[in-house]
C-alpha cells in the first residue's frame, strides 16, 4: 500500500515541479511581455529625441533593478559613440562624452554587435573609466546590448550596478536586447522628427529673408519710379515730343531718366545708368537727381551742371558711379547742346531715315574722379529730327543663348522704325527687345528716351 | 572667369580670363583686395584673354583704381581687344585709366 502512496505522491511532486517550472517560465515571458509592453507605451509617448532617450533609460534601469542606465549613440561621420544625456543619481554630469570606436565597453559592442556582460568591471581588458571617471559613480558591473537597425549599430544600451549586489545573468542580456529592438525604430523616427524640424526652421528662416528681400526690392522700385517725370511717358507740346520708358530689372539696377521745360524755350533731359542694383543704387540715382535739378540754373550748359553734381556726388567717396547723358534742347532753333558722362552714345535720327551714334568728347560717369571734366557739344535737330537715348540694359540685353541685343542691331531697328511716332518707335523697341530675349529674364534695368523736334505745319 | 596672379618683382600681374560681369566681379574684387592687404600697390590687369566686360566688371576696375589713388599705387590694364577697349572708350574711362598695348609696357608704366 505504501508504494502505491508513494507513487502517487512523487507524481504529484513531479507535476508539482514541472507546473512550478512551467510557471516560472511562463512568469518570465509574462514579466517579459510587460516589460515590451511598458517600454513600447514609453516609445510611442514621445517623437523628440531628447525626451525618448530619457525615457528609454528610465524604463531600462527600472526593468532591469540597475543603478543606471546610459545610450550611447554611433556617429557615423567621425567613427565616434557620444552621450547624449544619462541618468542615475549623476545623471546631470554626462552630458558629452565621445568615445572612439572600438573604445571601452560600449566602444566594443558597438563595434562588434554583440552583447556583453561584464560582473567585474575593474578587472576587464576593454573597460574604459574614462566615463565613469568623469561622473565620479564607480562602476561595479554592467550590461551593455547594441542598438540595431536594420542590422546596422546605431548606439548602445547600458545598465550599470545592478541593484542588490547582483550579477547579471543571460536572462537580463535577453530581456535588456528586448527593450533595445524597438528602441532603434523609436530613435529613427525621432532623428527624422528632429531634421524635419531643423528642415522647418531653415525654411521659415529662407522666407523671411526672401520676404525681407523683396520688400527692399519694392522699396528700390518705388524710389525709382518717385523720380520719374510726373507727366511720364508722354510730353508734348507744339515744337517738341517726348516719349520715355522705365522698364525696372527684378533687381531694380537704379536707371532713370527725367526732362522738363527750363523756361518758355528750352527743354531740359537727361538719362542715366547706376552702376550697382537695389536700394543702394536707388538712393544714389535719387541724389544725383536731387543734385541735378538742384544745379539746373538758367544760362547753364549741361557740362557745368554735370560738372557741378559730380563734385557734390564726389564729396561722399561713393563706391558707385552713374554714367549719364544730358542735354538742353532751344526748341525753337533745333539747337541741342549735350554732355556725355560715360554714357552709350544715343543716336541721332534724321528725318530722311538714318540713326547715326552721336558722338563727342567723353567725359566720365558721375562719382568716378572729382577732378572729371565734362565738356559741352552741339548738335542742330532739323523738323522731324529725334535724338534716342537709352541704357545698356537694352545693347546688353541677351538671350538664352548668351547672346546680346547689341548697339548695331538697335541702330538697325531705330532706322527701320524711324518713321513712326515716338510712341511706337519706343514701344517697338521695347516689344523687339522681349522677343529677342525669348523669355529669358531681364537682368538690368531698362530706359529709353525719344525726343524729337516736331515738323513745322506748313 | 579665372583670376591668374603673377609676382613680377614689385609688381602683380592680374591675367583676367573670361567674361567679367555681375557674376564674375565677386572674385576680381576678392583677390585684388586680398592682395592689397598684402601691401601691393602696383598692379597690372592683363586683358588679353578677357573675353567680355559689363557695367559691374568696369566698377571693379573702378574701384580697384580708386583704392590705389588713396594708396599712392600705380594701375594699368594691358592688352585688350578692341571690343573690350570700345566699352572702356565708351565710358570715357581711357582718358583716366593707363591702358597699353603689352605687358612690357604695363609694367613699366606702373613703375615710372
Amino acid at each position: 500500500m505504501e508504494w502505491i502512496l508513494l507513487f502517487v505522491s512523487l507524481s504529484l511532486l513531479a507535476a508539482f515541479l514541472l507546473l512550478w517550472r512551467r510557471y516560472v517560465a511562463m512568469s518570465g515571458q509574462l514579466r517579459k511581455k510587460e516589460t515590451l509592453f511598458h517600454v513600447s507605451m514609453q516609445l510611442n509617448s514621445t517623437i523628440r529625441k531628447k525626451e525618448l532617450l530619457r525615457r528609454i533609460m528610465d524604463t531600462a534601469a527600472l526593468v532591469m533593478r540597475s543603478e543606471a542606465s546610459s545610450i550611447i549613440l554611433v556617429d557615423r561621420d567621425k567613427d565616434e559613440l557620444y552621450f547624449e544625456i544619462a541618468i542615475g543619481e549623476k545623471g546631470d554630469q554626462v552630458k558629452e562624452i565621445r568615445l572612439r570606436m572600438g573604445e571601452g565597453i560600449a566602444g566594443w559592442v558597438a563595434q562588434n554587435g554583440e552583447a556583453v556582460i561584464v560582473n567585474d568591471a575593474a578587472n576587464d581588458a576593454r573597460w574604459s573609466s574614462k566615463v565613469s571617471n568623469k561622473v565620479g559613480l564607480p562602476t561595479r558591473n554592467l550590461l551593455c546590448v547594441p542598438i540595431l537597425n536594420r542590422g546596422t549599430v546605431i548606439g548602445v544600451l547600458q545598465v550599470l550596478n545592478k541593484r542588490g549586489g547582483q550579477h547579471y545573468d543571460n536572462d537580463d542580456r535577453e530581456l535588456l536586447e528586448t527593450i533595445a529592438a524597438p528602441t532603434a525604430v523609436a530613435l529613427e523616427n525621432a532623428q527624422l522628427y528632429e531634421a524635419l524640424e531643423h528642415s522647418i526652421q531653415v525654411l521659415k528662416e529662407t522666407t523671411a529673408a526672401k520676404e525681407r528681400m523683396e520688400s527692399e526690392l519694392k522699396i528700390a522700385g518705388d524710389i525709382q519710379m518717385s523720380f520719374l517725370p510726373k507727366h511720364s511717358p508722354v510730353y508734348e507740346n507744339g515744337r517738341v515730343g517726348v516719349y520715355a520708358r522705365l522698364k525696372p530689372a527684378k533687381e531694380v539696377g537704379g536707371d532713370f531718366f527725367n526732362y522738363y521745360a527750363l523756361d518758355e524755350r528750352h527743354l531740359f533731359f537727361t538719362l542715366g545708368d547706376v552702376s550697382d542694383k537695389g536700394i543702394p543704387a536707388a538712393l544714389f540715382m535719387a541724389v544725383t537727381m536731387t543734385f541735378i535739378k538742384g544745379k539746373l540754373s538758367p544760362g547753364g550748359t549741361p557740362a557745368q551742371l554735370l560738372s557741378q553734381v559730380n563734385t557734390e556726388l564726389c564729396k561722399d567717396d561713393p563706391s558707385m558711379f552713374a554714367t549719364i547723358f544730358c542735354g538742353i534742347l532751344n526748341e525753337e532753333t533745333g539747337e541741342l547742346a549735350y554732355c556725355d558722362g560715360g554714357h552709350n552714345p544715343p543716336f541721332l535720327m534724321r528725318g530722311d531715315g538714318r540713326a547715326i551714334p552721336l558722338l563727342g568728347r567723353k567725359g566720365v560717369p558721375l562719382g568716378v574722379l572729382d577732378t572729371a571734366e565734362y565738356h559741352d557739344q552741339s548738335v542742330t535737330l532739323e523738323p522731324g529730327d529725334r535724338l534716342l537715348v537709352y541704357t545698356d540694359g537694352i545693347t546688353e540685353a541677351e538671350n538664352a543663348g548668351q547672346e546680346q541685343f547689341t548697339a548695331g542691331r538697335l541702330q538697325e531697328l531705330a532706322a527701320r522704325l524711324s518713321g513712326l511716332s515716338n510712341r511706337d518707335l519706343v514701344e517697338g523697341i521695347l516689344a523687339e527687345i522681349e522677343s529677342f530675349a525669348e523669355g529669358y529674364p531681364q537682368t538690368d534695368d531698362i530706359a529709353i528716351l525719344a525726343i524729337q523736334r516736331k515738323n513745322q505745319k506748313g | 572667369m579665372t583670376v591668374d596672379i603673377i609676382q613680377e618683382h614689385d609688381s602683380v600681374v592680374l591675367v583676367l580670363e573670361g567674361r567679367l560681369d555681375g557674376n564674375s566681379s565677386p572674385d576680381v574684387e576678392l583677390a585684388f583686395a586680398r592682395l592689397l592687404e598684402q601691401r601691393q600697390s602696383r598692379f597690372v590687369f592683363d586683358c588679353a584673354a578677357l573675353q567680355y566686360i559689363s557695367s559691374a566688371g568696369l566698377r571693379v576696375v573702378l574701384t580697384a583704381a580708386k583704392k590705389l589713388k588713396s594708396a599712392q599705387g600705380k594701375l594699368a590694364l594691358c592688352q585688350m581687344s578692341e571690343p573690350v577697349k570700345e566699352v572702356f572708350e565708351m565710358a570715357g574711362l581711357h582718358t583716366i585709366l593707363t591702358i597699353l598695348p603689352t605687358r612690357g609696357e604695363a609694367l613699366t608704366a606702373i613703375r615710372a
